[in-house]
Parts: C-alpha cells; sequence; structure tokens
C-alpha cells in the first residue's frame, strides 16, 4: 500500500468512532427527496452532504493534536494531503452507491420513474458540486485550521454562485450554442478532476506553510 | 549502527515569537541524555526540530546517521512519547494498532498486545478513558511495538504520580537492554534524570548553557553555603544566590571554588539544584 493509501486508511479510520452520525446523515438526507417526490435527487443529495463528512477528518484532527500524530509518522506531509482528497473521493463514491441505492428504493416503493440517463447527468453534475466545493474548502483547512476556516469556507462558494447567477441575467441566451450533452459531461469531469489537482497541489504548498 | 543517535550543530529556529540560538549537542548510541531546562526553555522547539516538524532557521540535524529533514522514513525508528496523547480520543487501544500499524515496516501486533497487558491497559478502552500514566504507557506501547531504536520523550512524566514516573524509569531501563538502543529524555523535573541519565543537556532562553555526561556535570559545580556576611564581594562569579536572614546559598564552578574566601560549607550539588540554580541566574 502506498503512503497516500495509508493516509486514506487513517481518515477512513479517524472518522469511523463516529459512523452512526455518517449514516444517519447519508440515510435521512435522501429521504427528502421523498418529500419532493423526486427520488433521482437522492444521490445528488447524499453526494453533495458528503462534503460535509469529509470535513470531519480536519475537525477532529483539529481536536485531537492529530497533526503530531502526522509529523510522527514515517511519511511526507504531501502524502497525507493527497490522502485527504482521496479520501472525499473514497466517500464521494460511497454517496453515490448509497444515494442511487435509495433512490431506486424510494421510486420503486412511490411508483415514480427513475431514468438511468436523467440519473448519469444528476451524478455528473453532484460530482461537480463536490469537485468544486472540496476544491475550494480544503486549502482553507490546511491554511488556517479547522475551527478558523469554517467561518470562511463557504464565502467562496456564495462568490462564485453570484457571479453565476449575475452572467445569467447578462450573458443573450440566444447567442450561446451548448456542445452535445456528451461533450459537456465531458468538459464537466475533466475540468473538475483538473481543478482538484489544482487544489491539491495548493493545500499542499498551504499546509507545509502552516506547519512548518 | 550509527554512533550518534542524535546531533544538533549550531541550530537557530523560530517557534512564534520564540528563538532557538546556536543550539549544539550530541548523543552516543547506547545511552539516555536528560533534556533540562524551565518550562518555555525551548525544549519542545528543539525536539520538533530534530523530529523534523519544525524547519531551522540554520544549522545541521543528525538523526541516527542522516540528516534531518529526510526521508521521513527514518522514523520508522524514532518513537515519540508527549505529555498528552495525539490518537483520536474515541479510539479504542485496538483501532489505534489498527490506524498505525500501515505506517510500519517492522510493526509486531503480538508485542502490542503483550506490552498493552503488562501495563494494564484494556485493549477495548477508549484513549480518552485512560489516565495521564496509562496514556503515557500507551504512547510507549506504541513506540516498543514498531522496534524504534530512539526513544523521544518530551515531559512524559509532567502530571505523573511517583510510582508512575518510577514505572516509567524502569521502562526506559528495560528499553535500554539493547546496544543500539538510546533515548532522549526532555523534562523539568530532574529527579526523573538521577537515576537513569548517562548526559545532561540544559538549556533556557533557547540557549543551551551545558551539555556533558550527568556526572562531569555532577562534578562541574559545587554549592556553597554561608553565613550572612559571606560571599558579599565573591570573587567567583555564583548562580543562583540566595541570600536570607541566616545566610546564604550559591551555586559555583568547581574551579572557581579556590577563589571563594569564608567559612564556607561546601557540598556537592544534585542535578536538580544545579539546573534550579543556573536557571535562576541570568
Amino acid at each position: 500500500m502506498n503512503a497516500v493509501a495509508r493516509m486514506t486508511q487513517l481518515d477512513l479510520r479517524t472518522v469511523r468512532p463516529y459512523r452512526t452520525q455518517v449514516v444517519i446523515l447519508l440515510i435521512l438526507t435522501p429521504l427528502l427527496a421523498a418529500l419532493w417526490r423526486q427520488p433521482t435527487v437522492a444521490p445528488v443529495m447524499v453526494m453533495v452532504m458528503s462534503v460535509f463528512v469529509a470535513a470531519y477528518p480536519f475537525a477532529i484532527a483539529e481536536k485531537n493534536d492529530l497533526d503530531t500524530l502526522y509529523g510522527v509518522l514515517p511519511i511526507r506531509r504531501r502524502a497525507l494531503v493527497a490522502g485527504r482528497y482521496w479520501f472525499a473521493m473514497v466517500l464521494v463514491v460511497i454517496a453515490a452507491v448509497v444515494g442511487t441505492l435509495i433512490g431506486f428504493a424510494m421510486g420503486a416503493a412511490m411508483g415514480l420513474p427513475f431514468g438511468c440517463v436523467e440519473l448519469g447527468y444528476l451524478l455528473v453534475a453532484a460530482f461537480v458540486i463536490v469537485g468544486v466545493l472540496v476544491s475550494v474548502q480544503f486549502p482553507l483547512y490546511f491554511a488556517l485550521g479547522y475551527t478558523r476556516a469554517r467561518l470562511v469556507t463557504f464565502l467562496p462558494i456564495f462568490a462564485v454562485m453570484a457571479v453565476v447567477i449575475l452572467a445569467m441575467d447578462v450573458l443573450p441566451k440566444d447567442s450561446i450554442t451548448l456542445p452535445s450533452p456528451a461533450v459537456l459531461v465531458a468538459i464537466a469531469v475533466v475540468g473538475t478532476v483538473a481543478l482538484l489537482v489544482a487544489s491539491v497541489a495548493i493545500s499542499a504548498r498551504l499546509d507545509a506553510r502552516r506547519v512548518r | 549502527m550509527s554512533k550518534t543517535a542524535l546531533a544538533l550543530r549550531h541550530v537557530d529556529a523560530t517557534r512564534g515569537t520564540f528563538h532557538l540560538r546556536d543550539v549544539t549537542f550530541d548523543l552516543p548510541t547506547g545511552y539516555v541524555m536528560g533534556f533540562v531546562g524551565p518550562n518555555g526553555a525551548g525544549k519542545t522547539t528543539t525536539i520538533r526540530c530534530l523530529l523534523g516538524m519544525l524547519r531551522p532557521d540554520a544549522g545541521e540535524i543528525e538523526l541516527l546517521g542522516r540528516r534531518v529533514p529526510t526521508d521521513p522514513d527514518l522514523l520508522q525508528d524514532v518513537g515519540v512519547v508527549l505529555d498528552h496523547t495525539f490518537f483520536v480520543d474515541d479510539w479504542r487501544l485496538t483501532d489505534v494498532e489498527r490506524a498505525l500499524r500501515p505506517f510500519y515496516g517492522r510493526w509486531d501486533s503480538t508485542r502490542y498486545r503483550s506490552l498493552l497487558d503488562g501495563f494494564g491497559l484494556d485493549p477495548a478502552h477508549k484513549v480518552k478513558e485512560l489516565s495521564r500514566g496509562q496514556s503515557m504507557k500507551l504512547m510507549i506501547a506504541v513506540a516498543l511495538s514498531h522496534d524504534a531504536r530512539l526513544l523521544v520523550l518530551d515531559e512524559p512524566t509532567s502530571g505523573l504520580d511517583p510510582v508512575a514516573r518510577d514505572e516509567l524509569v524502569g521502562i526506559l531501563g528495560e528499553f535500554l537492554t539493547a546496544d543500539d538502543h538510546s533515548v532522549l529524555f526532555s523534562t523539568h523535573i530532574t529527579t526523573d534524570l538521577e537515576r537513569i541519565a548517562d548526559y545532561v543537556t540544559f538549556i533556557r532562553d533557547g540557549q543551551v548553557m551545558a551539555s556533558s555526561t550527568k556526572d562531569d556535570l555532577l562534578d562541574a559545580y559545587r554549592l556553597v553555603r554561608g553565613g550572612p556576611d559571606d560571599l558579599l564581594d565573591p570573587a567567583a562569579p555564583l548562580a543562583g544566590a540566595r541570600r536570607t536572614s541566616t545566610g546564604v546559598e550559591a551555586l559555583v564552578r568547581t574551579a572557581d571554588l579556590s577563589r571563594l574566601e569564608g567559612n564556607l560549607l561546601v557540598e556537592a550539588p544534585t542535578l536538580d539544584q544545579i539546573v534550579v540554580k543556573l536557571g535562576g541566574a541570568r
């Protein structure tokens, strides 16, 4: 097992004692989709909620002085940073699987359609949302620590949303020619992965600056 | 086997507003060094530099024969014990092992279980349920389970009762039966070192005041006591002179003893007295 995988495993073990909270979060969230009678939204909701769980290692590390543990382990800090992003991605995959299963069950129980194509687009959209949230929030956590960062982690998200809303109002809608859905999906996935990779590099620098 | 367990040469470092200046000392392999000084003297900052957790501004650091910072794999051979645990509070002691085992190539699960058993620690207990003494034993169990060759202890005995402190000395004695095992033991409770330290480094205000074998350090100073009129204008520098209405007590270099006049009582000081007197001298 390489260093990054070991750090991802350590993060999983770090949140393991709090698994009951995580399971409750993962199960209760899609029930909101039932209230909307939109079972296909369930995986999106679970995936977005998984971002909160992805921040658990930062909070637990701060409370328990795990920075000292990371310092005495025979491992580079860069592996810790990359491992935490992989931990977030593992959570997202688990959330997507759990959310999809719950969505299917919900659709069957309520007699509502659960379109696979629609589900695919929604999963990609959720991956983009999660990717952007993680890419923006994690560098702040690494730079400032959990307690200080959590006060500001949502500010960049609001800023991006405000820009998007303003742009939608300003841009002439008729003149925009969208590429095919397949190309859009590819652009979204590749763009999100690129954003995450850039975020890892930034986090590694910020983490080194904070710790040293 | 490297001849030197650790060596710092002219190390300067900054941590917040605190500065280490020209810190130089070394510990030969197979020995125990007591690293003493008052709170805030720079012991923890020095240890952070040694472990590669703080980058020095200047100087060289060597750990088990290799330069620091270096390949972090070197930390496979280093066990760290602090005055507080650095594990997740809600981990059970079995979780501690599961979490740490993947990082250490020589992790020995049987030894970990045996050490917990020997220390009277229940593997089902959570970290947060342990007392101070039990927490210290858990960290030692972890350090010994990955077959560390160098133990770095940073104030492990602060807040411990005398029985637990005595147990730690016993555990360290057993660890040192292997020739290539060494210990750096940072503390401000110098009585812990009387029994086990071979070397002593004394640090104050971020600077090393003395570093030598314990016996040399004890031989280098004498405690002098006199009446109220003695040592009013001493011919040699005194350290930590304490004057009361009934007399005076001070530390003096053994080499300067012959320069002092008066009806003085001269005694060999304890390590604690040397640290207290030198720590108070400015």
